[in-house]
């Protein structure tokens, strides 16, 4: 493919990702510019109100907004990281012997191999948990705010014996650290929601999942089977990460074994 | 003029009489392939209980958007033990069929993906979608559209082999799809947290919240008695993203290719001692097709 070729292709991917990525929030933009352009000539309950209806999601699944990080930052971010894609997209396909491997293909074939690559790339940049396969992969990008904390899940047994649960080994199919961090998430939404009604909600589904994996213990410990479990967090901070002695914990709360 | 001459010196040693071993070399590399990916699949979904999933709670059960299709009722059906049971036997013996190579290759191998697909967005139905099998997955897409089953088979029978540029393809496809994964991870990380990943902070945070979930873990007791050792991993931060950036760069460069290879090892592996995180399924696919793409860029003519 020649240079140009290669260049198009390549942008033409990301920039596709992009524009998907911006699309539900464009909207919102231009609401906000309307706001600010018509201040003088919006009175100030209009105003109030659409400011409440902007932070309310607008779309099912799209966040009231991007981040919490300046658009101008946003925006700089979102495309640095499409060129960054774009520019190794853009190596391999000025390569001489990818151009003249897939080159040779039938067409069919070549339309699968842009199809994929296409709903790959388009997926890193506007993917969400909804696309799956197609995902972003952001792991392991920027601090999380707060100290590290985890938390635990500890069965009290028949006997009294304290057990702390490995949700993978009690629940392999879900592979590893998946049923893990359900269970954390559920106890932070926990931890953290306010209002009465959703606060019910969670605690119900914390607790049918609590239950479940006690019962999935249970089957394979007949002799001694738990009879609740405890739910704890541990935290530190995070210049002393490293010494058993510096954790500190509380119990939240236990669940009983029905 | 260079290539001109490359291809002339391909043609003087006899390179056109070789097309037909070319195609089988070929053949025979995708063909392995197929069987070592699906053969992965064969070990993941064979060895895990999936009945037990009926025990989980149905309020916490969110699949995802392309599942959504199906009513309720289909999932009430579905969340049982003994129809999971089945599903993991019926999954079971496609995923076997499709690594044997069996006949007619193409639907089995395409009810194989679309069957591997529907488990892996069950289990991510249940609160978290994360990404060790997704590379594997995307890779049996590749594998069933392109003729994989030409090589490498249970059965040897005579087969009218195909242009070579067919079995390559796949196989830098596969290598394009893994690598870009890395590509995609360490350009979020630098434009939108640089400064942040330069510092190694992110993996500090996370070094120290594996501490509380494995409070006696030797590595990080060891990190925490040598302040070099926690130094030197915050000061990899950085070559490791760019390493991961440029990760495409091992289709185009053979020398680069053994080099990532090395790279992917000892990058997998530490994660895997240091914060508990191993993706042993990509780490697999990596260490199988790069050799592979060596080999089957060294049969091309010039």
């Amino acid at each position: 493919m020649s240079r140009t070729g290669s260049l198009v292709f390549s942008l033409t991917i990301v920039l596709l990702g992009v524009a998907l990525r911006a699309a539900p929030y464009l909207d919102r933009v231009a609401r906000v510019w309307t706001v600010d352009r018509g201040a003088s000539a919006t009175v100030a309950g209009e105003s109030e109100t659409l400011q409440k209806s902007l932070s309310k999601p607008m779309l099912e699944g799209v966040p009231s907004q991007f981040s919490q990080r300046p658009i101008g930052l946003l925006v700089a971010g979102l495309t640095t990281e499409a060129l960054l894609i774009a520019s190794m997209l853009y190596v391999g396909v000025r390569s001489a012997l990818i151009a003249a491997t897939f080159g040779a293909l039938a067409v069919r074939y070549r339309v699968v191999t842009i199809g994929l690559l296409t709903l790959l790339v388009v997926g890193f940049i506007s993917g969400s948990e909804q696309t799956f396969p197609f995902l972003p992969w952001r792991m392991y990008a920027g601090v999380p705010s707060g100290n590290p904390q985890a938390y635990e899940f500890v069965g009290i047994s028949h006997s009294g014996q304290a057990v702390r649960l490995d949700p993978h080994q009690i629940l392999p199919a879900l592979g590893p650290r998946r049923l893990e961090i359900i269970l954390a998430e559920q106890s932070a939404s926990l931890q953290n929601e306010t209002q009465a009604s959703r606060r019910d909600s969670l605690w119900a589904r914390h607790r049918a999942t609590l239950q479940a994996v006690g019962r999935l213990y249970n089957y394979r410990h007949l002799e001694d089977p738990l009879l609740r479990i405890v739910v704890s967090t541990a935290t530190l901070s995070s210049d002393e990460f490293h010494t058993p002695a510096a954790i500190r914990r509380r119990v939240l709360w236990s669940i009983e074994m029905n | 003029m260079e290539q001109q001459a490359g291809t002339d010196s391909w043609i003087s040693s006899g390179g056109l009489r070789c097309v037909e071993s070319q195609a089988r070399v070929g053949a025979q590399t995708l063909g392995f392939m197929r069987a070592w990916i699906f053969g992965i699949w064969l070990c993941k979904v064979a060895t895990a209980p999936f009945f037990l999933l009926a025990e989980l709670p149905v309020s916490i059960f969110e699949p995802p958007v392309f599942m959504r299709m199906a009513p309720t009722e289909a999932w009430t059906w579905l969340l049982r033990p003994d129809v999971l049971t089945g599903f993991q036997i019926l999954l079971c013996t496609c995923v076997a069929l499709t690594a044997l190579g069996l006949r007619p290759y193409r639907p089995i191998a395409a009810t194989t993906s679309i069957l591997l697909t529907f488990h892996q967005g069950l289990i991510r139905s249940f609160g978290h979608i994360n990404h060790p099998e997704i590379p594997l997955l995307l890779a049996t897409y590749v594998l069933a559209m392109f003729p994989a089953a030409d090589g490498f088979t249970w059965r040897t029978r005579r087969q009218a082999l195909q242009p070579s540029s067919l079995y390559v393809a796949p196989i830098l496809l596969i290598a394009a799809l893994l690598l870009l994964t890395y590509t995609a991870a360490a350009a979020y990380r630098m434009a939108h947290h640089g400064l942040a990943t330069l510092a190694g902070e992110p993996l500090m945070w996370t070094i120290a919240q594996h501490s509380l979930a494995d409070e006696h873990s030797l590595i990080v007791i060891f990190i925490h008695h040598h302040s070099t050792v926690a130094q030197l991993l915050r000061c990899s931060v950085p070559t490791v993203t760019v390493f991961e950036w440029t990760a495409p760069l091992a289709l185009v460069s053979r020398r680069f290719r053994w080099l990532w290879l090395g790279f992917v090892f000892m990058f997998h592996i530490v994660t895997w001692l240091v914060i508990d995180v191993f993706f042993w399924e990509s780490l697999l696919l990596a260490i199988a097709i790069l050799p592979a793409l060596d080999r089957v860029t060294a049969i091309l003519p010039p």
